[in-house]
C-alpha cells in the first residue's frame, strides 16, 4: 500500500468535551506529515451525505478550550446496514481518502469497525463522559465531567448544611458508574448507589436514621442514571423511613463546558497518536491511555472486554460514605 | 498501633483529602488514633501535635493546604535532629509515622527507616517529579489553574498582537509547562529537559506571525535553561542566591529575561506572566481528590500489612507500594515522546 494522502475525518454520538482539542491535534499532526484531512459534518449522517470540507489549522484556530465539537455530532441509524456502509465507503474513496479517525464512543466504534479494512483503514478515538470504554483508562471527557459534578455537588452541599437537608444527585453514566462513584469519593458523599453493585435502600435508610440521631442531618446521595433514578429513590427513601430529601438531576450540564486540564493534553496525545497510527498502516482499532502511555487496542478486543470498576473503589466508596 | 502523621515541604491541593482519607480509615476499620504532627519535620522534632479525630476532619475534603501546616525544616541540619524525632515519637507513643512530602521530606522518612523506625511514605509535589508513580496529587490541579491562566492572556495577545510569556513552576521538570503548554494551546514550550536558544524561538515565532497569527504565546518553565553555547548567557536562572534548609535554590526569573530578548531581536510587544503560587492554591479537582484518598486509604493498608519503609504510588490504575528509595532513586523528567506531541502545535 502507498502512503496515505488524505484521510476523513468525523465526531460521533454524543458531543463530549476534548473533542475539539483532539480535532485540533488530529489537524496538526497530519499537516505535520503532509496528510489532508477531509472533515464531515454531522458524524456518519454527514458522512451518507457527504457532507464535507478539507480542514486546515485556519479552521481549527481558538478551538482548544471550547466543548463541543466543532464538526458537529449524530447518531445515525442508516450507517446500522450494509447498504448505508457502501454509501459511506464509496463517498470516503470519492474524496480520495484511505484513512478515516472516527471520535466518540462504543456506538460509533461498531459504526467504524464495519467498514475498517474494505479500502478504508480505521482508527477510534474515544471519546465519552462514561468512561465505559475498555481499552482506555480514561475517556475524552470523562475528567472534564467529574469536574462539572463536584463543583456543582460542592455547591448543594453548602446549602444542605445550612439548612440540614439530604440531597440526592443523579448523574449520567449509561451502564456505568464510574462518574458517580469517583464524584462520591471526591467530594465525600454519604452514599453512592452505581448499577455495578447491589443497593439496598432500607439499609441506606437505616444508616441515614442513625447519622439523624447523630445529628448529622444534611446529606449527599450520589445516584448513577444506569442505578435508578433520584426521583424513585427519593420516593423510595420517604416511603420506608419518612426522609424528605431535594432531588437534583444533573443532566447535560455533564457534558457543556471548557475542556479541562487533563482532557485537553490527552486529546493532544490521541489525536497525534491516531494520525501516526494510520499513517503506519494501523487499523480496526482504537488509541487509548494504558498506565501512562498511548497504546492501540483492536475493536475486536474493546467489544468483547467490559471495563470494570473493580472492587478495590467500590470498597473505598463504602469506607468513606459511612 | 497509634499513627503519627505529618506533612513537609512545599503545599499541595489534595493534602486535606488525604488526611481525611487516612483519618476515616484509621477510626472505622482499625480503630486506632491519629496524632497530627504539625509543620512538618518542625514538630516532630518540638514535640508540637494535635489529636486528629472525626470533628477535626469535618468539611476540609475541598480545601487546599494542609490543616496540620508545613515547614521546610531539615533535621539533618539541626544538632540530633534524627535522635531527637525518635526520642519524641516513643514519648508521644507514635507506633508509626506516615511522611507526606516531596523528595526531601520522603528523604528523611528513608534515613528513618533504616533506623529501624516504622515509616510508610506518600508522595507530594505539584511538579510531579518523582519517579515510581505516574501521578502525584496536586499536579492536576496546578496544571488546570496554569492553563486557565493561558486562557485568560490568549485574548490580551490576540487584542494586542504582543507575545505574552508565561511562567510556570515545576521545578527541575517541565511536567506543569508541557501539559498546561499543551492544554492551554501554546505556540513555543521551553523546558529544563530541552535546553533553548532564544534564536530559534524568534524563528518559530517569525514564522507564525508571517503565516497564522500575530499573537504568540510562550510556555516557559522555571527550571528551564537556555544552550550553553547561546549567545544569552547563564544556565539556571536564579531569583537570588539564597539556598532553603535543603540546599535548594530558588528558581524564577527566566520569563523576564526571555520576553525582553524577545522584545529586542524581534521588535514584537512583549510581555510576561509569572504565575508563582497562585499555582499551588484552591480547591483541588476531582482527579486530586481521588487520588489523595486513594493514597490514604493504601497507606493505611501498608501499616496493617506491615510493610513499613514504603511508599504509595499510582502506577496505571493501581494504587501500590514501593520501596522508599526507589521513589527517590531519580527525577522524572518529560520523555521524548510527550515533547513530541507538544512540538507538533509549536508555531
Amino acid at each position: 500500500m502507498g502512503k496515505m494522502n488524505r484521510i476523513g475525518l468525523l465526531t460521533s454520538g454524543g458531543d463530549s468535551p476534548g473533542m475539539n482539542p483532539t480535532i485540533r491535534a488530529i489537524i496538526h499532526e497530519a499537516e505535520q506529515q503532509s496528510v489532508t484531512i477531509v472533515a464531515f459534518k454531522r458524524g456518519f449522517a454527514g458522512l451518507l451525505d457527504n457532507e464535507c470540507f478539507e480542514m486546515t489549522s485556519k479552521d481549527v484556530s481558538g478551538i482548544i478550550q471550547k466543548g463541543g465539537t466543532v464538526l458537529l455530532t449524530a447518531r445515525c441509524e442508516d450507517f446500522k446496514y450494509e447498504e448505508g456502509q457502501r454509501e459511506g465507503i464509496h463517498n470516503l474513496i470519492r474524496n480520495g481518502c484511505d484513512g478515516l479517525i472516527v471520535v466518540g464512543g462504543d456506538g460509533s466504534f461498531r459504526g467504524a469497525q464495519s467498514i475498517s479494512g474494505r479500502g478504508i483503514d480505521v482508527i477510534g478515538i474515544p471519546a465519552t463522559i462514561d468512561n465505559d470504554i475498555f481499552g482506555t483508562e480514561m475517556a475524552l471527557g470523562t475528567d472534564t465531567a467529574m469536574n462539572s459534578i463536584i463543583d456543582v455537588v460542592d455547591k448543594i452541599k453548602d446549602t444542605a448544611s445550612s439548612h440540614e437537608r439530604t440531597f440526592i444527585i443523579e448523574t449520567m453514566g449509561r451502564g456505568s458508574g464510574y462518574l458517580a462513584l469517583m464524584c462520591g469519593i471526591a467530594t465525600g458523599a454519604e452514599a453512592v448507589l452505581i448499577p455495578e453493585v447491589k443497593y439496598d435502600l432500607e439499609k441506606i435508610a437505616a444508616r441515614l436514621k442513625k447519622r439523624y440521631e447523630q445529628g448529622k442531618i444534611s446529606n449527599i446521595i450520589l445516584v448513577a442514571e444506569g442505578a435508578a433514578t433520584a426521583y424513585h429513590v427519593g420516593r423510595q427513601l420517604s416511603k420506608i423511613a419518612g426522609i424528605v430529601s431535594k432531588i437534583t438531576v444533573l443532566g447535560h450540564l455533564q457534558r457543556g463546558g471548557s475542556p479541562s486540564a487533563f482532557d485537553r493534553v490527552l486529546a493532544a496525545r490521541l489525536g497525534s497518536a491516531a494520525v501516526l497510527k494510520l499513517v503506519e498502516g494501523k487499523s480496526g482499532c482504537m488509541v487509548g491511555l494504558i498506565k501512562g502511555s498511548i497504546e492501540v487496542t483492536s475493536f475486536d478486543t474493546v467489544f468483547s472486554n467490559k471495563k470494570e470498576l473493580g472492587p478495590t473503589l467500590v470498597q473505598l466508596a463504602e469506607v468513606l460514605g459511612k | 498501633m497509634r499513627r503519627g502523621l505529618l506533612t513537609g515541604g512545599g503545599d499541595c491541593p489534595g493534602l486535606n483529602a488525604l488526611i481525611r482519607a487516612l483519618v476515616r480509615r484509621a477510626i472505622k476499620d482499625d480503630r486506632c488514633e491519629v496524632i497530627g504532627i504539625l509543620e512538618g519535620w518542625l514538630g516532630m522534632i518540638e514535640g508540637k501535635y494535635i489529636a486528629l479525630d472525626r470533628l477535626k476532619i469535618a468539611g476540609i475534603l475541598h480545601r487546599g493546604g494542609t490543616i496540620l501546616k508545613t515547614s521546610r525544616t531539615n533535621p539533618l541540619k539541626i544538632e540530633n535532629g534524627i535522635e531527637k524525632i525518635i526520642e519524641n515519637m516513643r514519648k508521644a507513643r507514635i507506633d508509626v509515622l506516615v511522611a507526606v512530602g516531596g523528595e526531601d521530606t520522603l528523604g528523611i522518612a528513608k534515613i528513618l527507616a533504616d533506623r529501624g523506625i516504622k515509616v510508610v511514605g506518600v508522595p507530594k509535589t505539584i511538579d510531579n517529579d518523582l519517579s515510581g508513580t505516574d501521578y502525584t496529587f496536586g499536579f492536576d490541579t496546578a496544571v488546570n489553574i496554569a492553563m486557565e491562566a493561558i486562557d485568560r492572556v490568549h485574548t490580551t495577545a490576540e487584542s494586542h498582537n504582543r507575545v505574552l510569556v508565561v511562567e510556570v513552576m515545576g521545578r527541575h521538570s517541565g511536567w506543569i509547562a508541557i501539559e498546561s503548554g499543551i492544554a492551554g494551546g501554546a505556540d513555543v514550550i521551553l523546558i529544563p529537559e530541552k535546553p533553548f536558544d532564544v534564536e530559534s524561538v524568534c524563528r518559530i515565532i517569525r514564522r507564525r506571525h508571517e503565516t497564522v497569527n500575530d499573537f504568540s504565546i510562550v510556555v516557559v518553565a522555571e527550571g528551564a535553561k537556555f544552550m550553553v553555547d547561546s549567545d544569552v548567557d547563564g544556565s539556571f536562572i536564579l531569583q537570588d542566591l539564597e539556598k532553603d534548609d535543603f540546599g535548594h535554590v530558588r528558581l524564577g526569573g527566566i520569563g523576564n529575561i526571555l520576553a525582553r530578548e524577545i522584545e529586542k531581536r524581534m521588535g514584537i510587544e512583549s510581555r510576561v506572566v509569572i504565575l508563582g503560587h497562585i499555582q499551588r492554591g484552591g480547591t483541588p479537582t476531582a482527579f486530586d481528590r481521588v487520588l489523595a484518598t486513594r493514597f490514604g486509604v493504601e497507606a493505611a493498608e501498608l501499616i496493617n500489612r506491615g510493610e513499613f519503609g514504603k511508599m504509595v504510588a499510582l502506577q496505571g490504575n493501581k494504587i501500590v507500594g514501593i520501596p522508599l528509595e526507589e521513589a527517590l532513586a531519580q527525577t522524572k523528567t518529560v520523555s521524548e515522546d510527550f515533547y513530541k506531541v507538544a512540538e507538533v502545535f509549536f508555531g
